[in-house]
């Protein structure tokens, strides 16, 4: 995987494209969307939140991939992808963590609840903080790459049982249901603000995901 | 639109305060990041090239 | 089979070792004692309110003195410098990792048995009728600690600040676990069907299997870090 001057050139674009998308999504959230009826304008939380969870997800996603690519080619810079989205990954789920709260206090009355998606969410961020404290526990990189590529499967592939575990454990007497019901579908405007932010929140992510593989392979010596 | 008679209140105080953290982590972290690769490229550009090997992986 | 024969002369080793000297199985069997006491003082003398609790209290013990006994897991080949010995040993490295698990499995059961029974005795439960679910339980949840455990303690080894990296890695994976054991717990010592907690028997079972998978096919990256 290269890193060449042309790539950089498009860290950039992807860079003031995140900005402009952002701009976009702060405006349809705070201005443009309509006050919601039941829950009032604290809703417009959720035009951070959801966004942020999606963004996390897709930065996890991408910890598995790169830790797979790892283990089966050997080549460090699978493991840049998969240290950076990690890290990334988490700050996004503890902003989403943060939002959630902040949205809850005045919804709910609580800042926290062992609800099942907080509790899950929970449960993958202090999984996913447990793999930084590895890698930044291990200096040699060959070493830290391959026993973070471990770990990053084995977090990846619990997160299902986090999920289903978590969920049922709080229906209690309830029969497990296989899947969460579809929530009900939101009016258009509601919707393309969402749609907008989450795609300003994926360009972010892709501008900063860039620049952390650019600071980690620089800061490995000797690395082409 | 006419205003909702039986109102929830509005609480913007969180809606700023959830929005202003986002800015203040992404922000922060984005800030940390043009830091480290300054530095990251500063420490790279001193290197001596190592002697004739500049061998393509 | 070449495999098995491996795995077996190596679970061997450690139990005799640990037979041998007892340190840990009397250690872990001091220290479940102590955790009844913690217990019962943290939870007061309000019985109700401790056998509300004893599902729970029972799976933290278990993790507690699980914790314990996986960490130690390789910590005589890296005290006493045989670690290389294990890294060169002919043939696949997952032998070893089915090995320790086996060691690992045994003393964390006879742990368990024994906390088990010290429950019964502190907190008069009536074990009898329920053993053979809590068996089936018991199994599960232990197979799903010791499956990532094991695998963690040879990560861990070698890292610095390993005592408490272990148990700060292990945790969070072990949370699925946690949930469909206590539940299962539950239900077996209110005298339920085990019908009624078959979706986290389900759960322990799928649970299992993708741990196991994933030690046996990655546990010589981690030998070998």
């Amino acid at each position: 995987m290269w890193f060449s001057t042309g790539r950089r050139g498009l860290t950039g674009v992807l860079g003031w494209l995140a900005a402009l998308g952002l701009l976009a999504g702060l405006g349809l959230a705070l201005g443009v969307a309509p006050r919601e009826v039941s829950q009032g304008n604290v809703q417009r939380i959720m035009y951070l939140h959801v966004p942020s969870i999606l963004t996390a997800y897709l930065a996890f996603a991408i910890v598995l991939v790169a830790s797979l690519g790892y283990l089966v080619s050997r080549r460090q810079a699978w493991d840049h992808w998969a240290g950076s989205a990690a890290e990334l990954g988490t700050v996004f789920t503890g902003l989403t963590l943060a939002s959630g709260s902040l949205w809850g206090k005045p919804t709910w009355g609580t800042w926290w609840t062992w609800d099942a998606r907080l509790t899950s969410t929970a449960v993958m961020f202090v999984t996913y903080v447990a793999y930084l404290m590895l890698r930044g526990m291990i200096d040699e990189a060959e070493r830290r790459a391959q026993f973070a590529a471990v770990l990053g499967i084995v977090a990846a592939l619990n997160l299902p049982l986090v999920h289903f575990s978590v969920l049922w454990w709080r229906t209690l007497h309830q029969p497990p249901t296989l899947l969460r019901p579809v929530p009900a579908a939101l009016a258009g405007i509601f919707r393309l603000t969402l749609g907008v932010n989450w795609a300003a929140f994926t360009l972010l992510f892709a501008y900063l995901l860039a620049k952390r593989i650019r600071v980690g392979r620089l800061s490995e010596e000797g690395l082409p | 639109m006419t205003p909702d008679p039986a109102a929830t209140p509005d609480h913007w105080g969180f809606v700023v305060a959830a929005y202003g953290l986002a800015a203040i982590v992404l922000g922060g972290y984005w800030r940390r990041l043009v830091r480290l690769e300054r530095e990251a490229t500063a420490k790279h550009d001193r290197r001596p090239a190592p002697p004739g090997t500049a061998t393509p992986r | 089979m070449r495999f098995a024969r491996r795995a077996w002369i190596l679970a061997w080793k450690d139990l005799t070792i640990e037979w041998r000297a007892k340190e840990t199985l009397n250690s872990l069997f001091f220290f479940a004692l102590l955790l009844i006491f913690l217990f019962q003082f943290a939870l007061g003398p309000d019985r109700e309110r401790l056998s509300a609790a004893l599902p729970g209290l029972l799976w933290l013990g278990f993790i507690l003195s699980g914790l314990l006994s996986l960490g130690r897991t390789f910590a005589g080949e890296r005290d006493n410098d045989c670690w290389d010995g294990l890294r060169l040993a002919p043939g696949e490295k997952s032998a070893i990792y089915v090995g320790k698990l086996a060691g690992n499995l045994l003393l964390m059961l006879a742990v368990e048995a024994i906390f088990l029974l010290l429950f019964g005795v502190f907190f008069d439960l009536d074990l009898v009728a329920a053993l053979p679910g809590l068996a089936l339980v018991v199994g599960l949840g232990t197979l799903g600690l010791a499956a990532v455990g094991t695998l963690f303690a040879a990560m861990t080894a070698h890292v610095r600040a390993r005592e408490l990296l272990f148990p700060v890695l292990l945790l969070p994976v072990e949370v699925p676990v946690l949930l469909g054991t206590v539940k299962a717990t539950e239900a077996v010592l209110l005298g339920e069907p085990l019908g009624t907690v078959a979706h986290w028997l389900k759960l322990l079972a799928v649970a299992n299997v993708i741990y196991l998978t994933i030690g046996v096919l990655t546990f010589d990256v981690v030998l070998d870090g």
